[in-house]
């Protein structure tokens, strides 16, 4: 009955949303805070150094470069995964998310130990290609799968070869779910800093990180740091605009024409099971036999293991906690977002996404100097901890939530208001039930996220707190590799089972669709 | 069509035990946060917020042998030296740390605001040359920087005895440096301050000409030369012995020399520890830092890093060249304050 | 009692009204279809009724209660009013059952009501199958078992066959009809669908450009248009230029016929006459006033196009299967009574 709308938002979810978007934007209240203690005369210092610019460029190259790869892996293995009859292709279904259970430093200090010469930009937009192709594969699964073939018939039908057919029709549709995965890989290369430090690369990250570590000069880093922002505010309205072009593609009615899987010669098929073969290895394989390598060589401590346990438990613990209050807050945001499209909600969106591209020593700081100031009893709390980790990676829940609940029609929730529902409730037992497995799945990927972040976790844990990342840091600040490997292959391994729960969901899934009479 | 759907029951367990944890966690956590500096007494028992740039592998038994001999509870933070750094800055006088031992001189010269004068019973233990020129800190262990290098590659007698060779042709592409480490940029600063600027920008120029190779940390130069990526690497001297302890002396590749007395490359840095305000008045944390360059530390130290005892009557470890002889450039550390400058010649020549 | 009763209501998105003094009443137990094209606000109508959007002016009650007026607003989950949208909109999560009780679920009764409902929608069968598995008719069927449940006041349809097959479309108004009848609901349907209007409904309301511009039960309105617009919103109509020429009958091109003067006409006024394509008839003749320019074959009849001699197009229907040639000069003539307007 309803459709998008040409109403105006209730004012409360309206002003709901607008609290918890100010509530991710706080790094960004500390960079204006910092900013503005900077005289005019250092910030134009700083835009008119050559050397900024060039290390933003090296940035901005790789993060495109990056993007560019993670593309072209994507679509080729989202095609394979979903129209053709792929040997193992329930293995390789459950396996497609897991690289994202490996921190880009653990890859990146994984592949130097194994290749020692490795190093540079294209060992970095290597690296960080593999560890970060999941963010555009996943969501790209998902619009291949329920994209209408019936287009793509019609199309073929019109004298288009199916090869062309296909680019015209179906490709279009993907391209929304391939822009927000792809602003998630660029925000995640630009704010990066781990691997491209290891691996000896110019990026901008190190400029921030130098400007905090050598100069303790926290105004000039704050405006580098505000340089990224607008670099982020960039990409998020290019991702919108792609994004907003292509809803009308989104069919409204009916079920998609099923479409059966395309049979492959046995050419095919062991090309793509070899595809598939060196994806895992070069994203998962590599990584964990260099770890066990490393594991090997010997350590001048043997391995304490209920101090490993130990920082298993409290990474599982803080990234959960993490990934429910990131899930809280991106609700009302996603709940304005899917349904109103005025000026207010796209701004309150873009705000939310901002601190998605700032370094974690930024977030830590802002979180450091915020809360210390206001909340000072919270201060090094693991609630805290959890409450950064929500800032840091609410977009990724955001854009689980907006996503799911798009796809539930607006009628199903007036619906039950006639039917004596209340409006709160009425939204929560149709669009909130319904859109539950997407809104978790977004909590998963913030708690994946949220287990290898690093350096806010330094500043904002409790003392005496580790998590698996920082025991792992503090092991390799000693160059005691040997004792590092267990953490990192712990790490991999608590972070592989939020990653499988992601990709086994999408196979259980794969009966559930909207009905549309 | 919505995203997939996660295991449910994996997820439901993971969010309903997640929202029990901060209960359990606040219960259990013991941490001093509300308090800015002064020590809490519980039990009769003091406790002590250290912020510590040194890691909890290294430092952590140390600590704890401090709790056994005293009784005072150490809460350490470990963290990198600077970002804490950045952290107390930014935490003010609401701080809770009460201690803050760094890796290096510069980073406590960056949070000097901070910082109560240390008392004389403290001062008057290690030599001025290690402290702050206001006594604000003071230097605990001293590390000299040395040149590794690749003996595959570089007999011991073809070594470098002065950073100034190291702009020769012959060199080009096999030295590496980390310019973004502030032993680094000290030992910079103590060339400027010995040698003058120019001389200093020229030499850093020529390393940049001569393809520098630039690596983030000491610990991953040393690992460059161990593997033979390149042949000559400064670093400070500590790192060969850590690893070497980790992995087995036999079964190092690379090897350290001191350079020249005199010679720039020859900087003795120092790690070092201070009192914050707060905690001026605080005898435990006094006691602490007492503790830290009392013989019985320095000698752990010795043993255990391998670093430079800073107070007399301490030998230094076997094996490596006494701090005497060492000297290093005529310089007190305190001098090493004009970080800004290094950092501006290192960012012209485009190191940084 | 009336069961609802608007009076002047206006109202919109914010801003300008969409739609304006809408009055009208609906007796119990009746069915009101609303006709209108695209545009017309007939989906504004029933979101204010429903209580989604708030009366800018004017009054809606229901059993001479005020729900909405410009002070007040009872929302919708309050007003105990159905609603079974367009697509049905069924709870894809919920089987069939759950899906019925939804709105009774703290009813202790819910079980019987749900097997009732069941029964009536003739799907017993179904009690326990999923949305999906459903065809569009019977998704519909539990749709409107749905809002029926809580045995609401009134219930509104949006559009409710526009998904459907034609053949199913018949089966369908007649099912849901009888529904209706069976549970004594109140109903106000939402069409664009003339043929559906004229079928199932007790009274008829045509809205254009956000106004009502008719009321009436349908032979009310299709016999008495009170003007070519409502005519022509319930089918084909040929509006004939025309000339009073007595109480009774007014001189057209096609002749003199008779007709019913709407309004106070006087002799010799000019105007139109509304005559429908059923009232004529095509004559062969020597005296041809017309020429064919179109046949369009619909199975139980056809439409046949003429061009009269002044060059106005006339549709006329016929039962019959005539070899209409293109271009045959014929006579048409005027069957029964037109109704003549100024």
């Amino acid at each position: 009955m309803i459709k998008r709308t040409s109403h105006r938002a209730p004012p409360l979810l309206l002003w709901g949303a607008a609290l918890c978007a100010a509530i991710a934007a706080i790094p960004l209240v500390y960079l204006v805070i910092r900013i503005g203690g900077a005289g005019a005369a250092d910030i134009w210092a700083i835009l008119t150094r050559l050397r900024t610019w060039e290390t933003v460029a090296t940035s901005v190259g790789l993060a495109t470069v990056v993007v560019i790869a993670c593309l072209l892996i994507s679509y080729p293995t989202a095609l394979l995964l979903t129209r053709t009859k792929l040997p193992l292709r329930r293995l390789w279904f459950t396996t497609v998310a897991l690289p994202l259970a490996v921190p880009s430093y653990v890859a990146a200090y994984a592949w130097v130990a194994l290749i020692p010469g490795m190093n540079g930009f294209w060992a970095a937009a290597l690296i960080l290609t593999m560890v970060s192709f999941p963010y555009v594969l996943l969501p790209l699964l998902i619009s291949l799968r329920s994209a209408d073939i019936g287009l793509e018939q019609v199309a073929r039908s019109l004298g288009n070869k199916p090869v062309a057919a296909f680019f015209a029709t179906t490709f279009r549709q993907s391209v929304p779910a391939a822009a927000a995965g792809s602003l998630l890989v660029a925000l995640y290369v630009l704010s990066d800093f781990g691997a491209v430090a290891l691996l000896r690369v110019d990026a901008f990250t190190r400029v921030i990180y130098t400007s905090y570590r050598a100069s303790f000069d926290r105004t000039n880093a704050a405006v580098l740091a505000g340089m990224l922002v607008l670099l982020a505010v960039i990409l998020i309205s290019l991702e919108r605009k792609a994004r907003g072009r292509s809803l009308r593609f989104r069919a409204d009615k009916g079920v998609a024409s099923s479409r059966l899987p395309k049979a492959l010669t046995p050419v095919l098929s062991a090309l793509s099971s070899l595809w598939f073969v060196a994806i895992a290895t070069i994203s998962l394989a590599i990584p964990v036999i260099s770890l066990l390598i490393r594991l090997g060589e010997g350590t001048r401590r043997p391995l304490d293991w209920a101090e490993l346990l130990g920082a298993v438990a409290n990474t599982a613990w803080v990234s959960a906690l993490g990934a429910v209050i990131a899930v809280l807050l991106a609700l009302p945001i996603a709940a304005l977002a899917s349904r109103f499209r005025s000026r207010s909600a796209s701004t309150i969106e873009s705000v939310s996404y901002s601190g998605l591209a700032l370094p974690g020593v930024v977030i830590g700081l802002s979180l450091v100097f915020l809360s210390i100031n206001t909340v000072p009893f919270l201060y090094q709390s693991f609630v805290l901890l959890a409450f950064a980790y929500a800032v840091l990676f609410l977009p990724k829940s955001l854009g689980a939530s907006r996503t799911a609940l798009e796809n539930v029609p607006p009628a199903l929730g007036q619906v039950a208001q006639t039917l004596g529902y209340k409006p709160l409730r009425a939204w929560l037992y149709t669009s909130g039930r319904i859109s539950w497995p997407g809104i978790a799945a977004g909590g998963l990927l913030v708690m994946l996220t949220a287990m290898k972040e690093l350096p806010a976790t330094l500043m904002l844990r409790p003392t005496g707190f580790d998590t698996l990342a920082t025991e792992l840091w503090s092991r390799t600040e000693l160059a005691a590799f040997g004792a590092a490997a267990p953490y990192a292959l712990a790490l991999i391994v608590l972070a592989a089972i939020p990653s499988f729960a992601l990709s086994r969901g999408f196979l259980t899934n794969s009966k559930e669709t909207m009905v549309n009479a | 069509m919505s995203l997939p759907r996660p295991g449910s029951t994996i997820l439901t367990a993971v969010a309903s035990i997640a929202l029990l944890l901060p209960v359990l966690a606040a219960c259990s956590s013991d941490t001093s946060s509300s308090d800015t500096g002064s020590s809490t007494e519980s039990a009769g028992r003091a406790e002590l917020v250290v912020y510590s740039g040194r890691s909890e592998e290294l430092v952590g038994p140390l600590f704890e042998e401090f709790t056994a001999a005293t009784g005072v509870t150490v809460n350490a933070r470990f963290g990198d030296s600077a970002e804490l750094a950045a952290q107390m800055l930014e935490e003010g006088d609401r701080s809770p740390a009460q201690i803050y031992f760094s890796q290096d001189a510069g980073a406590l010269g960056a949070v000097e605001e901070l910082l109560a004068t240390l008392p004389e019973s403290v001062t008057s233990l290690v030599p001025e040359q290690y402290r702050a020129t206001n006594d604000t800190w003071t230097g605990v262990t001293g590390r000299a920087r040395v040149i590794a290098y690749d003996p595959q590659s570089v007999l011991a007698d073809q070594v470098p005895q002065s950073v100034f060779e190291l702009t020769d042709e012959k060199w080009r592409g096999q030295v590496a440096i980390a310019p973004t480490n502030a032993s680094f940029q000290a030992f910079v600063t103590a060339m400027r301050v010995t040698q003058g600027d120019d001389v200093t920008q020229e030499w850093l120029t020529g390393l940049v000409n001569n393809d520098v190779q630039t690596y983030e940390k000491n610990g991953l130069i040393l690992d460059a030369v161990d593997s033979g990526q390149v042949q000559l690497g400064l670093i400070n001297h500590y790192y060969w012995y850590e690893k070497a302890a980790e992995v087995g002396e036999d079964n190092m590749r690379a090897q350290v020399a001191f350079m020249a007395p005199k010679d720039p490359g020859s900087l003795v840095n120092v790690a070092g520890v201070g009192i914050l305000k707060g905690a001026a008045e605080n005898s435990a944390a006094i006691e602490f830092v007492q503790w830290l360059l009392s013989p019985g530390t320095q000698e752990w130290f010795v043993n255990n890093t391998y670093e430079y005892p800073l107070v007399e009557g301490v030998a230094s470890a076997e094996g490596l060249p006494k701090l005497g002889s060492l000297a290093g450039p005529d310089i007190a550390l305190a001098q090493l304050a004009d970080l800004p400058g290094t950092l501006n010649m290192l960012q012209d020549v485009g190191l940084l | 009692m009336k069961a609802i009763s608007i009076q002047d209501l206006s109202s919109g998105y914010g801003g300008d009204p969409v739609i304006r003094d809408i009055s009208f009443d609906l007796e119990e137990k009746e069915l009101l279809a609303i006709l209108g094209p695209s545009g017309s606000g007939k989906t504004t109508l029933l979101k204010t009724i429903a209580g989604f959007l708030p009366a800018q002016s004017g009054l809606i009650k229901l059993d001479s209660q005020v729900v909405s007026s410009p002070q007040k607003i009872v929302p919708p989950e309050k007003r105990n009013i159905g609603l079974v949208p367009q697509e049905g909109s069924l709870f894809p999560h919920l089987d069939v059952s759950a899906n019925i009780s939804f709105g009774i679920r703290r009813n202790p009764k819910k079980t019987q009501r749900v097997a009732e409902l069941l029964e009536i929608i003739d799907m017993k069968e179904y009690a326990h199958a999923r949305p999906q598995e459903l065809s569009g008719g019977q998704q519909q069927r539990v749709a409107l078992a749905r809002a029926l449940a809580p045995t609401p006041k009134l219930i509104l349809l949006d559009e409710p066959f526009t998904a459907m097959d034609t053949s199913l479309r018949a089966q369908m108004r007649r099912d849901i009809r009888n529904i209706l009848t069976l549970t004594a609901t109140t109903a106000i349907m939402v069409t664009h669908d003339q043929e559906e209007a004229l079928a199932t409904a007790d009274q008829l309301a045509i809205m254009q450009d956000g106004r009502l511009i008719a009321f009436g039960t349908p032979h009310e309105l299709y016999e008495k248009p009170a003007s070519k617009d409502v005519a022509s919103s319930l089918g084909e109509v040929n509006a004939i230029p025309a000339t009073v020429e007595s109480e009774h009958s007014v001189n057209t091109e096609l002749g003199t016929f008779v007709a019913r003067i709407m309004g106070d006409a006087v002799l010799g006024q000019h105007g139109i006459v509304l005559v429908r394509p059923e009232a004529l008839t095509i004559e062969e003749t020597d005296s041809p006033n017309a020429k064919i320019t179109g046949s369009v074959f619909h199975g139980h009849d056809s439409t046949v196009t003429v061009s009269t001699n002044s060059g106005m197009v006339l549709k006329v229907r016929e039962s019959q299967q005539h070899d209409r040639v293109l271009g045959t000069l014929c006579a048409v003539k005027v069957l029964r009574e037109g109704i003549f307007l100024k």
